[in-house]
């Protein structure tokens, strides 16, 4: 027991260290002293939507997972605000409250998640596929994976002894670490939503056995969540968000925890997060349904090779057809399809 | 057997209207059609029977009982309303089951009697189903079982195949013919259809403006029609209240 | 010279200017951003001059382009800012294009105007606003495309600048009236139908901002702390028995009285029933204290009960549930009588005919096919019992109710203090609200059903 105990303060000891260092800059970037670092998010951000457009189609997917490192790299080392996706919709609600009063402080709130959201009303959701860390982590825990995860997919998502296990055992791990936290460790306020994110990240290991089944309906899980933000950003909880230690430079045991289990998570089920639980998820694809590009299959062509299907990750492509509402523009389908059914279009006409 | 129904003079008045006076006997294991245009007052003298409404003048006996001023629940009638009239926030077992509670038997007695007529009418299969999911001959199949199931001394039907399809209507006419033959119920079946007089067989009843105006067998009275309106209404077929305007 | 070359020549002319000033030092001094501005400034003149067809599109430009070089001057000035005006303008300049080739010449026009009013509110009304110029620029241009989402757009930028403290009430009004009348339809066509709508909607919206408010200026903390208040708490404790109490006893009599009112026909029932409304025409305090009169300690009535059954009436619980029953008995009643009303009779007259008594009828067949409307007009009930104030407040002034006392705090504390209390009540009523909807919808109506036809 003892031996356990010492094992688990040095962990925590260590993870405080490591993770008190994690910005690159203590400062914003010298060279732009005096300006509004948030001005530089909206810019970067702001590129890394455009670039989906602008990249040649021949080495899309590599451009793409080099946007997804430069976002992490951008968001996680130098920009200071978080862009966990609670904390987008948290400061979203605070700063459109700053309006008129403190228009730097309401800029500096605003920024990121309105940028995010222009940008996916006109270029389609392309925050999902290209730049949210959360995603990109998640994404790049999964890809030496891909092949366990075609096969699963392939067989209906079984649950099998190792699975199980596994499973099992991460529960108890968590639990234990849980267990240990609140022991030793004077809860914050913020800290408390710990157990909130993680109860609903284990709820989803365990309903996970009947994913094949459930799929669809644990989707809308995500409303559950954004509502549940949404109402405490108003009534002035703070939610922290997964992978928020990773944005601000207090060393956040709760974040990290839900950061291990969001990333676990994806191990088991490609994109957990993003599928059944990512609150932003929501309001992007509200956006991206007004979004000016959008995906589409010309039936003709279209072999029913079911290619796209097991490549895309949020299993957003049934038989050859998109589901706008899940699809995260990552774009993998239209560069698998041998015959070239599913195209990027341009729509600016509003239908009547 | 004390299955048989008189009414004796009977007179019901409904502000201008006024039905019978009526009289009419119906021994057990007849099947009485009563026929007649709409507003004849066919389903006044249901309700009459049934004890809804009460009467003016006359009596009513089923064997050697006297209805008079019994209520409804103690007249041992069965009473088949034209919508069918299920129960809508029971299940149809449930509907079924609802008289069986007033019988005044045992439980096994109601088991029993619930799966002998369940069976008869085969709605065995809809026993789970929400009244508001029943097809219009399904809802009538259950209506009729939930009757059937008190044991009435006498069945009325009104409107029994009313709006129903054709199909529809032939399978209910022969469960009709077969519930009839295995109970012996006396029954009175009334329509403003005469081919449901005519696929029913048995006898046959004329009403006009509160009247009898004929009764006997369905072929006596397509052969010799009583008078001139008999005769127009049965070679129309169709309601007609004022005589004479034949097509 | 055409005078479709016109505005390109302007704005290279424009474009000179501004490298000019550039140098010169009247703007900043040669910076990265600035230099990418002009090249994509000059990129799409170049653009604009090949197709002339599309010089109202050079025009847009030439507006923009001046727009910016106004605003640039303004912003504090460096490096990043100019990167994001820059950022903001290119999509600016990108959607504007788009709309000009693919939608009605209105889009476009109303994309300009906005530009110039945003431009008008963030720089000029606003101080110290320019970044959340391009913020705003930005989302501008993410709206352009649909009417209705430039509807929402405009509706989000007044509220958020100009109806600051009650932002989110204005937004979620707005909001809902955009949707409720850009969605409206109706099987005869008509104009008038949501004129009308939006006109009833901006009433209406007078109503509910005090609600929404309240509810969404509070934060957790101050209700915990109201709650936490044992004065408090008693007075919500006590109107939530008193107003049960009143309830059950209400429904008591009420629905067996609604029942036979439905099913009878009587001479005086129409007055009954129109009877039946009284205590909602009269004035809460003249109900208060017409009790009074009667349950007074020192009335005919009110003194045999407090001195011969020890019952007193003014300043206990009694007397404030004789002030609830007598208010909310009209709302039991009539949403009783309705259900019932409801209810098939032929429904009811085959059930007696199956053998059920009238009593057994009225427990198996009315009860249940009644129960969303009762259950309406108890919640409903209910909830008239616990909100009332004029008539408790004469005939029991203490022990105090909820609304009661935020009467108290209000007069001795002010509006700041009360305000959580308010919070918390209105909260309560809320859930209170939203669990009738949730139960009535799930009990059954006696209401014809759809059948499906075979
Ligand atoms: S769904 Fe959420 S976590 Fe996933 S990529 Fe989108 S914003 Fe990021
Ligand atoms: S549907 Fe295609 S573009 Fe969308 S997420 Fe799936 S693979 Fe990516």
């Amino acid at each position: 027991m003892n031996v356990l105990r010492t094992f688990m303060d040095r962990l925590s000891a260590w993870l405080e260290s490591a993770s008190a260092n994690i910005k690159l800059v203590d400062q914003a970037l010298s060279g732009m002293q005096g300006s509004y670092v948030e001005l530089l998010t909206l810019l970067a951000l702001g590129l890394l939507a455009v670039i989906p457009i602008i990249v040649p189609e021949r080495h899309r997917q590599f451009y793409r997972r080099l946007n997804q490192c430069f976002g992490i790299l951008i968001f996680i080392f130098v920009v200071y605000t978080c862009l966990g996706v609670f904390g987008m919709i948290r400061n979203f609600h605070r700063g459109l409250m700053e309006i008129g009063r403190e228009n730097i402080i309401a800029l500096y709130f605003c920024s990121v998640p309105l940028t995010v959201l222009v940008t996916s009303m006109i270029f389609g959701p392309t925050f999902c596929g290209w730049i949210c860390p959360t995603g990109a982590l998640q994404e790049f825990i999964a890809i030496p994976l891909k092949r366990w995860h075609r096969a699963r997919r392939k067989a209906g998502w079984p649950c099998t002894p190792a699975v199980l296990t596994l499973t099992g055992l991460v529960t108890l791990v968590f639990l234990g670490w849980m267990a240990y936290l609140s022991v030793t460790r004077v809860f914050f306020v913020e800290d408390a939503s710990v157990y909130w994110s993680e109860v609903l990240v284990i709820l989803l290991f365990v309903l996970a056995f009947r994913m094949a089944r459930w799929d669809k309906a644990l989707r809308r899980l995500r409303w559950v969540s954004f509502a549940i933000i949404a109402a405490g950003a108003v009534a002035g909880w703070r939610i922290t968000s997964p992978v928020h230690f990773t944005f601000s430079k207090v060393y956040d045991p709760a974040s990290v925890l839900s950061t291990i289990m969001v990333v676990l998570g994806a191990i088991l089920v490609p994109q957990i997060w993003c599928r059944y639980l990512c609150p932003w998820r929501e309001t992007i694809a509200w956006a991206g349904r007004h979004s000016v590009r959008r995906l589409e299959t010309r039936h003709d062509t279209c072999t029913q090779c079911g290619q796209c299907d097991s490549v895309c990750g949020v299993e957003a492509v049934h038989h050859g057809t998109v589901d706008p509402h899940e699809c995260h523009l990552c774009l993998k389908c239209v560069d698998t399809c041998p015959t070239k059914a599913i195209r990027l279009v341009d729509q600016w006409k509003v239908e009547p | 057997m004390n299955g048989i129904l008189h009414l004796d003079g009977i007179v019901v008045r409904q502000g201008d209207f006024q039905l019978g006076p009526v009289t009419l006997s119906i021994r057990q294991g007849e099947h009485l059609v009563l026929m007649g245009p709409s507003g004849c007052g066919k389903t006044t003298l249901l309700k009459a029977i049934a004890g809804f409404i009460p009467l003016d003048a006359g009596s009513i006996r089923i064997g050697d009982r006297v209805l008079g001023d019994l209520p409804p629940e103690q007249r041992r009638v069965g009473y088949v309303p034209q919508s069918a009239s299920l129960f809508p926030h029971l299940r149809v077992r449930d509907n079924i089951r609802f008289g069986l509670a007033y019988a005044g038997i045992n439980r096994d007695q109601q088991e029993a009697r619930f799966n002998r007529i369940t069976g008869l009418l085969g709605v065995e299969a809809l026993l789970d189903r929400r009244p508001a999911t029943l097809s219009g001959g399904e809802a009538r199949r259950v209506a009729l079982a939930r009757s059937l199931v008190t044991e009435p001394d006498v069945l009325l039907l009104d409107e029994p195949l009313g709006m129903l399809d054709t199909p529809a209507r032939h399978t209910l006419v022969q469960t009709l013919k077969s519930i009839h033959a295995a109970l012996g119920t006396p029954t009175i079946h009334v329509t403003h259809h005469l081919d449901e007089a005519w696929m029913m067989g048995g006898l046959c009843s004329l009403l006009r403006e509160g009247r009898l105006v004929q009764t006997g067998p369905v072929e006596t009275l397509l052969l010799n029609p009583a008078n001139a309106w008999a005769q127009a209404f049965l070679d129309g077929g169709e309601p007609r209240s004022t005589p004479g305007a034949t097509a | 010279m055409k005078p479709s070359r016109i505005i390109p020549l302007l704005q290279v002319i424009l474009l000179a200017l501004y490298a000019a000033g550039t140098v010169h030092g009247w703007l900043e001094p040669l910076e990265l951003f600035n230099l990418l501005m002009m090249t994509a400034c000059l990129v799409t003149t170049a653009r604009a001059w090949r197709h002339p067809d599309e010089s109202l599109v050079a025009g847009g430009i030439l507006v923009l382009i001046g727009a910016h070089l106004f605003v640039g001057q303004r912003i504090a000035p460096d490096t990043l800012t100019g990167g994001a005006i820059l950022l903001a303008s290119l999509l600016t300049l990108y959607v504007g294009i788009q709309i000009n080739r693919h939608l009605p010449r209105g889009y476009w026009w109303a994309f300009v105007t906005g530009y110039f009013v945003l431009y008008a509110l963030f720089i000029l009304h606003l101080n110290n606003a320019e970044p959340l110029f391009i913020l705003f620029l930005m989302a501008m241009t993410a709206c352009a495309r649909s009417a209705r989402l430039l509807a929402y757009y405009w509706a989000a930028v007044v509220s958020f600048t100009f109806l600051q403290p009650y932002a989110w009430p204005a937004v979620i009004i707005l909001f809902f009236a955009i949707s409720a009348v850009t969605g409206a339809r109706s099987s005869v066509p008509s104009r008038l139908l949501p004129v009308f709508l939006a006109a009833g909607l901006a009433l209406f919206a007078f109503v509910l901002l005090p609600v929404l408010l309240m509810l969404t200026g509070e934060d957790l903390h101050s209700l915990e702390t109201v709650w936490r208040d044992p004065r408090i708490r008693a007075a919500i404790g006590r109107t939530a028995a008193t107003a049960t109490v009143s309830t059950a006893v209400l429904t008591l009599f009420g629905v067996p009285l609604a029942y036979a009112i439905s099913r009878l026909r009587f001479p005086g029932r129409t007055l009954l029933l129109s009877l039946a409304d009284l205590p909602i025409v009269i004035p809460q305090s003249v109900a208060g204290i017409a009790l009074l009169r009667v349950f007074g300690r020192r009335q005919i009535i009110g003194g045999w009960l407090a001195d011969t059954l020890g019952l007193p009436v003014d300043g206990t619980l009694l007397g404030i549930g004789i002030a609830q029953v007598f208010v909310a008995f009209p709302f039991l009643l009539r949403s009783a009588v309705a259900a019932f009303d409801t209810v098939d009779e032929e429904l009811e007259l085959t059930a007696r005919s199956l053998g059920a008594s009238p009593w057994n009828t009225f427990r198996r067949i009315a009860l249940p096919l009644g129960a969303r409307g009762i259950f309406l007009g108890i919640v409903l009930a209910w909830a008239r019992a616990a909100g009332e104030f004029g008539a408790v407040v004469f005939i029991a002034p203490t022990p105090e109710t909820a609304p009661v006392a935020a009467f108290n705090r209000f007069n001795s504390a002010g509006m700041i203090e009360t305000a959580p209390l308010v919070s918390l009540l209105l909260l309560f009523s809320l859930v209170m609200f939203f669990l009738l909807q949730l139960t009535t919808r799930l009990l059954p109506t006696g209401a014809a059903q759809p059948r499906r036809r075979p």
